[in-house]
């Protein structure tokens, strides 16, 4: 019975950190397609936040334990913190860069 | 797997050569200076998979980090300065260096290349002699007991660093009541106290995994800067006598406690071995508060005087060299 919640667990967490990496293409090739700021800090804060968010689930998982499960979790909330200020910060420097921001300028 | 990871490992070699060429042939110094960043992340990577998270973790805070921010800082601002031509002598002194690390790295290759694996350098000897080192962290053993006078040097570099950058200019108190974003204010306030302790906790644990005074000083010199960036840096929070006794701290606790063996008959920095891992660990915390004030005051100078921080804009020019590079990039 154990073993197989190993075995279960173990799947889940590969499922979960694949399903992480899609999102960090996606944000990169954002990143990188997109045609001004606005758009493009928009890219890459949101999807890599739902990347990063499934990439620590999974390795929570796979680690399963609890020191390492809350070095995984202040890792989370700082990069998403520090990602998410980083992003409003480049917003509002390209905003006063340029001319009259579009109406509908949604920062991250 | 074994695939995998030799193709991993393939495209992590090409990318750091190609970010490394990019670097030095890029047109502008800003994009120069994201690409060095992105260079500093991706040679972390390249230490992990060497086996190498020490170094990892010091090319990752200070290479990358507080390095990137020193040279962004030490940019000048578009239109303010423009980029002059170099003299022949600076060329000429540029070729010199990149000939010489070239002629090291073929002679490093060589080595490599020439000697069977596992007799190069002092590796065997070290394994030998962890028992006296009072510490079961490898790195930290050669760092601060085996070879304790390289890194002693290192501390004293740094100090001699901060000392010439700021015998050039004098503290400006910041004008007063800047505009700060408050959300970048609200994630200062928030992130302080947790630099503090993941520094003490890094240095900390360096005695028997990665970590070790230069990581922990570089979280709390990564730290000062973003105090620096709310309109609070140190030099206006704490008395500037307090900040001299820390910025030298490392350095007289090392050589304070590298003497004390004297009195033991023994040699300068050889430590008995009971008594190795706590004078290690003093060391180390002492170290770890200089280093991050040196750092964070390395990047502060910059800030200083650059053109708009200032009303002097032609300081910014006189500005542009980095030699506080050598400083912190050879300090591991």
């Amino acid at each position: 019975m154990v073993e197989t919640m190993a075995i279960l667990r173990e799947w889940l967490a590969l499922g979960l950190i694949g399903a992480a990496l899609p999102f960090f293409l996606g944000g990169t090739l954002g990143l990188l397609r997109f045609p001004d700021t606005l758009t493009r800090i928009h890219a890459v804060t949101k999807a890599d936040n739902v990347g990063l968010g499934l990439l620590v689930t999974g390795l929570i998982l796979r680690s399963w334990s609890p020191a390492v499960s809350a070095e995984l979790l202040l890792i989370w909330v700082l990069v998403l913190s520090a990602g998410a200020t980083a992003g409003h910060l480049v917003g509002a420097a390209a905003r006063e860069d340029q001319e009259p921001a579009p109406p509908e300028g949604g920062g991250p | 797997m074994k695939l995998l990871l030799a193709g991993l490992d393939l495209v992590l070699a090409a990318t750091l050569l190609g970010l490394a060429w990019a670097v030095l042939f890029s047109r502008g110094r800003f994009r120069a200076v994201v690409l060095f960043v992105a260079l500093g992340l991706v040679m972390a990577l390249v230490w992990v998979r060497l086996a190498a998270p020490e170094v990892a973790l010091a090319e990752a805070a200070i290479g990358a980090g507080i390095t990137g921010a020193m040279l962004l800082a030490a940019l000048p601002r578009p239109g303010v300065a423009k980029p002059r031509r170099r003299s022949p002598l600076e060329q000429a002194a540029i070729n010199t260096a990149g000939a010489g690390v070239l002629l090291l790295l073929a002679g490093a290759a060589y080595l490599l290349l020439t000697l069977p694996p596992g007799q190069i350098g002092p590796g065997p000897a070290t394994l030998e002699a962890m028992e006296a080192s009072g510490v079961t962290n490898r790195v930290t053993a050669v760092l601060l007991n085996f070879r304790s006078f390289d890194t002693l040097l290192e501390l004293a570099v740094l100090l001699l660093a901060v000392i010439g950058a700021w015998a050039l200019g004098r503290w400006r108190p910041q004008a007063a009541a800047q505009a700060v974003n408050p959300i970048l204010l609200t994630l200062v306030r928030g992130v302080m106290p947790l630099a503090i302790l993941i520094a003490g906790y890094l240095t900390w644990i360096g005695d028997w995994a990665p970590g070790g005074a230069f990581q922990g000083g570089a979280i709390l010199g990564a730290a000062g800067i973003l105090l620096a960036l709310v309109g609070r840096p140190l030099p206006d929070l704490f008395p500037h006598g307090l900040l001299r006794l820390v910025l030298v701290a490392g350095l007289l606790v090392f050589l304070g406690l590298g003497a004390l063996p004297l009195g033991l008959g023994l040699l300068f920095l050889q430590y008995p071995p009971e008594q190795a891992g706590g004078i290690i660990l003093a060391i180390e915390a002492a170290a770890a508060l200089s280093i991050g004030l040196a750092l964070a005051l390395l990047v502060y100078v910059q800030q200083q005087r650059a053109p708009d921080a200032g009303s002097t804009p032609a300081a910014g020019a006189a500005a542009q060299a980095a030699p506080e590079r050598d400083g912190t990039g050879g300090a591991r």
